[in-house]
C-alpha cells in the first residue's frame, strides 16, 4: 500500500521533506507522524492515514515533494494477503486509469479476476457513490481512513477544495516537476554535489550517526615547543625539509596514547569488540582545494621529527596535486586536524570513524599568563594555545579523556620528556 | 474561538510548551479552537528556515555574532526563518483544527495563513489604513510598493492538522533589535510598526501606557474578527506544562 502527500491546501503543490519521523520495518499508529513537510510559511507534520508497518520510503529529507506523490509504501495485515492473490497495479494507477471511478457501488473483492485490471481502492459502497455522483476519481483523493480506507469526508473535502476542477484527463503522462522553482537569474547558483566533498559528507555523517561526541578542550604553554621547533625548523631548512608543528604534536600524541591504548582504537560494532592497536598510524587533516582529506601518516612511534617532517610534506603536496592513493588512507588509528593555521580560538572536530579519537591543534598565539617566579606571581608573556579532543563517548569517559589531555599536554609543554620515552 | 490572553511577558519557550499542549487537547477534541495572544521577552527566532521573499528563497539566515544582553535565542518548528520577537509587538498564536469547522479551513495551510492575515488587514483598512499581503512573501504589508513595510510576520507550523505559532505583529516595539538579523531573507528596514502608520490616538484611547493601550485595542478588534465567543480568564501554565 501506499502513502501519499496528502492536499496541504489549495495553490499549495509542494513541499520540503524536512524530516522522516518514520523509517522502514517501524510499526506506525493512525494519526502518528510520518514526516515534516515544509512550505514558504508552514511546517507541517504529516500524520499517518493507515496502520501497518512501513516498508520503504520513497523521498529522501531534503527532497521537494509534491502533492500526489508517493512518500512512502505500508504493509498491512489485510494487504499482505491480498498481495499474494491480486497482482498489484498500484505504481501506475493514478496515471493508467481509464474510467475515472471504480465500476460499480459494491467493493470490489480483492480476488476477483474480473477486477484485475482494477485499482483496489478501498472505501464503502456510500463513499463510492457519492464520489461516482460528483463524478470524483476516487484514485485521486488522498485517504485519510485506516490502511488508505478514502473516507465519505475525505471525498467531501476533495469537492470542497475545488480540486476535481482542474483538468487530469485520466490517460494524460506526468508532467515532469522542476526540483525546485527557478530562481531569479544569476540569485543562486546549482553546482553538483559529488566527489570529494560528497565523500566528505557521507564519512562525517556516518561519524555523527555513530559516535556519540564530545569535545574536550584544555590550554597549553607552548613557549617550549615554539622554541624547539624554531630550532628543528633552521636545520630541517639545511636539510631540504619543512618543519611545522606537526611532527612534535604527533610525537606527544603517541606518548600520551600509549598510557590510554582505548584511545587509540576503533569499536567493531558488529563483533562487539573494542579494537586496541599497538601501532600509531595517525590521520593528517589537509586541507585542499576540493575539500578535506586525511591521509594517514604509519608507525609514528618508529620515526624521528625530521623523518615525520619529510613524510608530512610529502603528503601534503601530494593531497594538493590529488596523488594522494588508497593506500594512503588505510591503517589509520587516530586523527590529528590543524584547525589554527586559519584562526579562531579552537574547533570542535569530527571523530574520523570508526576511530574513536580526534585531535585538534589550534593557533599558538603570545598570551599574558600568570606564572610564578621564585615565589611570586608575575605576569609574563607565553606563547599560549589550545588542544581540543572530540572523543566518542561510548569508548571514552570524560574522566579519561581529561587525564589523557593532563599528560598529552605535559610533553607539548615539556617537549624534552619526549626524549625519555 | 476561545481566547486566552497572558499578561504580562511570556518567556518563547513557555509559550512553545503551552502551544503544544493545546495542539494536544485541540486534537483530541478536548478544547475548543483557542487562540493566545502574548507578548514575549525579547527573543531571536529561527523557524526551520524556507523562505520565499518575493524575489529568492532564502534558508538558514546567517546568525548574529553576539546577542545583546536579555535577548534570549531559540529555535523552532514555525515555517520562516529569522525573526525577532520583544515587548510591544502583539504575538498571536491561533490553535486551530483544519478541518474547515471553524476558523481553519479543512486541511488547507495556505488558506488559514491567508485569513490569519486577513484579520489584520480587514482591520486595518477598517482605520483607513491599506495593508496587503503579497504573493510569495507572507506577512502583513502597508505602503506603496517604493516604501512598503512589513508589520505583520507570519509562521506557523501543523501538527495533526492542528495549527500552531502564527504572526507577529508589531505594534508599538522597538525595531532596532531586527537590526542584529535579516529578518526572514529582507533587509531589517522592511519593519514597520502599527503606531507609525496608525494615527497616533486611532487605537490608543484606552488609559495606560502606550504599550497596554495598543495591546488591549489590537486585542479587541482582532478577537471580534476571528469570533471569539469565550475568554478563559485564569490560565494555569503549571497545570498545562
Amino acid at each position: 500500500m501506499e502513502f501519499k502527500l496528502p492536499e496541504l491546501g489549495e495553490g499549495v503543490s509542494e513541499g520540503e521533506l524536512v524530516k522522516w519521523a518514520v523509517k522502514p520495518g517501524d510499526v506506525v499508529k493512525h494519526d502518528q507522524p510520518l514526516c515534516e513537510i515544509m512550505t514558504d510559511k508552514a511546517t507541517i507534520e504529516i500524520p499517518s492515514a493507515f496502520e501497518g508497518t512501513v516498508a520503504t520510503l520513497h523521498a529522501k529529507e531534503g527532497e521537494i515533494v509534491h502533492v500526489g506523490q508517493i512518500l512512502l509504501k505500508f504493509e498491512t495485515e489485510a494487504a499482505a494477503d491480498q498481495a499474494k492473490k491480486v497482482p498489484t497495479h498500484i505504481e501506475d494507477v493514478a496515471p493508467s486509469v481509464s474510467t475515472p471511478v471504480n465500476q460499480g457501488a459494491k467493493p470490489a473483492p480483492a480476488a476477483s479476476p474480473l477486477n484485475i485490471e482494477e485499482p483496489t481502492i478501498a472505501a464503502s459502497p456510500a463513499t463510492r457513490k457519492m464520489a461516482k455522483e460528483a463524478g470524483v476519481d476516487l484514485n485521486k483523493i488522498s485517504a485519510s481512513g485506516p490502511n488508505g480506507r478514502v473516507l465519505r469526508e475525505d471525498v467531501e473535502r476533495y469537492i470542497s477544495s475545488g480540486a476535481r476542477k482542474t483538468p487530469a484527463p485520466a490517460a494524460a503522462p506526468k508532467v515532469p516537476r522542476k526540483a525546485m522553482p527557478a530562481p531569479a537569474a544569476g540569485s543562486e547558483q546549482r553546482v553538483p554535489f559529488v566527489g570529494l566533498r560528497k565523500k566528505i559528507a557521507e564519512k562525517m555523517r556516518a561519524s555523527k550517526d555513530h559516535a556519540a561526541h564530545y569535545t574536550y578542550v584544555e590550554e597549553a604553554d607552548a613557549t617550549e615547543l615554539v622554541q624547539l621547533r624554531a630550532h628543528a625548523k633552521e636545520i630541517g631548512e639545511r636539510q631540504g625539509v619543512k618543519v611545522t608543528y606537526i611532527p612534535f604534536v604527533m610525537k606527544a600524541m603517541v606518548a600520551a596514547l600509549k598510557q590510554f591504548p582505548m584511545i587509540n582504537s576503533s569499536l567493531d560494532e558488529q563483533a562487539g569488540q573494542l579494537v586496541l592497536k599497538n601501532y600509531y598510524n595517525i590521520g593528517l587533516s589537509i586541507q585542499t582545494e576540493d575539500g578535506l582529506t586525511a591521509p594517514i601518516v604509519k608507525s609514528v612511534e618508529h620515526k624521528t621529527v625530521l623523518e615525520l617532517a619529510r613524510e608530512i610534506e610529502n603528503l601534503v603536496d601530494r593531497a594538493r596535486k590529488k596523488q594522494l592513493t588508497l593506500e594512503d588512507f588505510q591503517g589509520g588509528t587516530v586523527t590529528l586536524t590543524n584547525a589554527g593555521s586559519i584562526g579562531g580560538l579552537f574547533a570542535t572536530p569530527v571523530i574520523n570513524y570508526p576511530e574513536v579519537a580526534i585531535m585538534g591543534f589550534n593557533k599558538i598565539s603570545r598570551k599574558p599568563v600568570v606564572k610564578v617566579i621564585d615565589g611570586v606571581e608575575k605576569i609574563v608573556i607565553r606563547d599560549w594555545t589550545y588542544f581540543s579532543i572530540s572523543l566518542d563517548h561510548r569508548v571514552v569517559d570524560g574522566g579519561i579523556a581529561a587525564e589523557f589531555m593532563k599528560i598529552f599536554i605535559k610533553y607539548i609543554e615539556n617537549p624534552g620528556f619526549l626524549l625519555l620515552d | 474561538m476561545q481566547l486566552i490572553s497572558l499578561p504580562g511577558l511570556t518567556r518563547y519557550s513557555v509559550a512553545r510548551e503551552l502551544q503544544l499542549k493545546l495542539v494536544e487537547r485541540r486534537a483530541d477534541d478536548l478544547i475548543p479552537d483557542t487562540v493566545l495572544f502574548l507578548e514575549h521577552y525579547p527573543v531571536i527566532t529561527q523557524g526551520r528556515g524556507l523562505q520565499f521573499n518575493g524575489t529568492e528563497r532564502t534558508r538558514h539566515m546567517p546568525l548574529p555574532a553576539a546577542f545583546p544582553e536579555g535577548v534570549e535565542f531559540s529555535e523552532t518548528e514555525r515555517g520562516g526563518d529569522l525573526t525577532y520577537h520583544g515587548p510591544g509587538q502583539l504575538v498571536i498564536y491561533p490553535i486551530c483544527k483544519l478541518d474547515g469547522q471553524g476558523f481553519g479551513p479543512a486541511r488547507d495551510v495556505e488558506g488559514f495563513v491567508r485569513k490569519l492575515e486577513g484579520v489584520l488587514i480587514q482591520e486595518l483598512s477598517a482605520s483607513g489604513v491599506h495593508a496587503e499581503s503579497r504573493p510569495g512573501a507572507t506577512g502583513v504589508w502597508v505602503g506603496d510598493s517604493t516604501q512598503a513595510k512589513k508589520v505583520a510576520s507570519v509562521g506557523i507550523a501543523v501538527r495533526k492538522w492542528v495549527t500552531y505559532h502564527g504572526m507577529a505583529i508589531n505594534c508599538v516595539n522597538d525595531l532596532s533589535p531586527f537590526g542584529l538579523i535579516s529578518p526572514c531573507g529582507f533587509s531589517p528596514e522592511i519593519m514597520g510598526r502599527l503606531s507609525d502608520v496608525l494615527a497616533p490616538d486611532a487605537w490608543s484611547k484606552l488609559s495606560g501606557t502606550p504599550r497596554i493601550s495598543w495591546r488591549k485595542a489590537l486585542e479587541r478588534a482582532l478577537a471580534r474578527r476571528m469570533s471569539v465567543d469565550s475568554v478563559v480568564r485564569e490560565v494555569d501554565l503549571q497545570d498545562l506544562q
